[in-house]
């Protein structure tokens, strides 16, 4: 062996990964409150608000940057993830990349940036994603090979997200519409309710927002919340996935622009330039299921995470489900046994309240879990899961630095 | 305020910088009541400035006038997206 092969440091040593920090935008509705703003400056905003947050991190120390958008064209397109870098004004000695896994894109940036960080490649990254779901409609140049169907490797609703709720609430007939809605009702009042006490606002950085009638704004709260919704509402709304359904737009996420950043870091580099620290990152798993029933992704994602970290669903304390569809959460929770209701699940309300701009929607789910490590330390151990379409879940689970021990 | 001020005979239009005013509140950053945040606009991208000829310096002064009587904590001014104002409207002076 040459003198230079010896000396090549080799370490199968795994590093632990924490989450420093993690901000979003305010979610508008698809093509309103953002109609005049691009998807790239939505995620330059979110990204500036991060780094404005952490004024001990100077960003040359920034040491890659993920950043995912499902719709990768035009002002998502470019490579988002270096566009967005040099947009933001970050060192252009910093580098950036792009991710897709669909809806489970920045929850994709942050288990990939972690792996980096845990095997000692980088040291600090920002993963985060961005949807314009106004300028980018689901499906747009969407191209499906025809052996999709032609050989029936998926069945038709496949393709159609509402269309794989409904075969969801087929699966499993336990699940009533009248479940998804009370489930969605419910979001609706714990969104009112956290926007009451001011516990989402925390997260979010101001965003401006031009209009070309109305001259320049400022977006500083979601948009697609409806605090007033009631059963009787939720129960008169049209199916248009299926005459006489069970999805509605009520019991569903809607479609939604936004951004989300997250700042992470080996635990070691972030105690030595005194960062927070808000989650440590436990162990992650993505799974796969029946593209026609993808909303039943997070249950296996959700096993198979368990079983790397050697833990149970019951030594989980908080919960932060992406809410694509009510039932989909509720497939979740049926699973493993957990009530509708349980105040360990999303107790700031979901997507169906607040919205779910794809891509991005992986981080809103860690800055709420983080909010919820934050306030509870008898918490040790959270997740954050999401189900994927064409058929995957994704299971990502933390563990709180806050934790003081007691029960779990 | 009306003002009749007719551009020399052959010069082009004035190309008309309006100005927007918008009420932004100010209690999520921490202040109370609202900012009236007044923007120029002239309707076209950044490789057309806007600019100020007889008809936008009407539209500016309206613009300040109705921001003041909506009693603001603070009136601001902007501009469209990359440019303020690159001054006055010369567009007019060769005719």
């Amino acid at each position: 062996m040459s003198d230079r092969a010896t000396n090549v440091a080799t370490s199968n040593s795994v590093r632990s990964v924490v989450l420093v920090d993690a901000v979003r935008t305010p979610f508008g509705k698809a093509g309103s409150m953002y109609a005049g703003t691009r998807a790239d400056d939505l995620m330059v905003r979110a990204m500036r608000g991060l780094l404005e947050r952490n004024p001990q991190l100077s960003p040359d120390a920034i040491d890659d940057v993920a950043i995912a958008a499902a719709t990768q064209t035009g002002d998502q397109g470019m490579n988002i993830g270096r566009s967005a870098t040099l947009l933001a004004g970050i060192p252009k000695t910093v580098p950036g990349y792009s991710v897709d896994r669909w809806c489970a894109g920045a929850l994709t940036a942050t288990t990939t940036v972690a792996g980096a960080i845990a095997m000692g490649a980088i040291d600090i990254a920002i993963a985060g994603g961005v949807e314009h779901m106004g300028n980018h409609p689901m499906g747009e140049l969407m191209d499906p090979n025809p052996r999709y169907l032609a050989e029936k490797l998926v069945e038709q609703d496949a393709l159609a997200m509402g269309a794989t709720a409904e075969r969801l609430h087929d699966r499993f007939p336990n699940l009533t519409k009248e479940r998804a809605d009370r489930y969605a009702f419910n979001s609706q009042m714990k969104t009112a309710q956290a926007y009451a006490d001011g516990k989402l606002q925390r997260d979010l950085i101001p965003t401006a927002a031009r209009s070309a009638e109305l001259g320049w704004g400022i977006a500083t709260v979601d948009e697609a919340p409806r605090p007033t919704t009631t059963m009787e509402g939720l129960a008169g709304l049209k199916t248009p996935f299926r005459p006489a359904g069970r999805v509605t737009a009520g019991n569903s996420a809607g479609l939604n622009d936004g951004a989300t950043a997250a700042l992470l870091a080996s635990e070691e580099k972030a105690l030595k330039l005194g960062l927070s620290i808000k989650a440590r990152l436990v162990t992650f798993a993505f799974a796969g299921v029946e593209p026609e029933v993808m909303g039943y992704g997070p249950v296996p994602a959700t096993i198979k995470a368990l079983a790397r970290a050697g833990l149970d669903i019951s030594d989980i304390g908080a919960f932060e489900v992406n809410e694509a569809f009510a039932v989909q959460v509720l497939a979740f929770l049926d699973h493993f046994g957990i009530a509708d209701d349980d105040p360990r699940v999303n107790p700031y309300g979901g997507a169906i309240a607040v919205g779910h701009p794809l891509a991005s929607s992986g981080v809103r789910l860690m800055l709420n879990l983080a909010r919820t490590f934050e306030a509870q330390p008898q918490v040790r151990y959270g997740i954050t899961t999401m189900c994927i379409g064409l058929g995957m879940g994704g299971t990502v689970i933390w563990e709180n630095p806050h934790y003081t021990g007691g029960e779990k | 305020m009306t003002t009749a001020i007719t551009l020399p005979e052959g010069a082009p239009d004035e190309v008309i910088t309006n100005a927007l005013v918008r009420d932004i509140d100010l209690t999520p950053f921490g202040f109370t009541g609202n900012l009236a945040l007044i923007t120029l606009d002239n309707g076209h991208d950044h490789t057309r400035p806007n600019t100020f000829g007889p008809q936008s310096l009407v539209a500016l002064d309206s613009a300040i006038t109705e921001a003041a009587s909506r009693k603001p904590a603070a009136i601001a001014i902007t501009g469209k997206p990359f440019i303020f104002a690159a001054g006055a409207d010369l567009s007019g002076l060769a005719f």
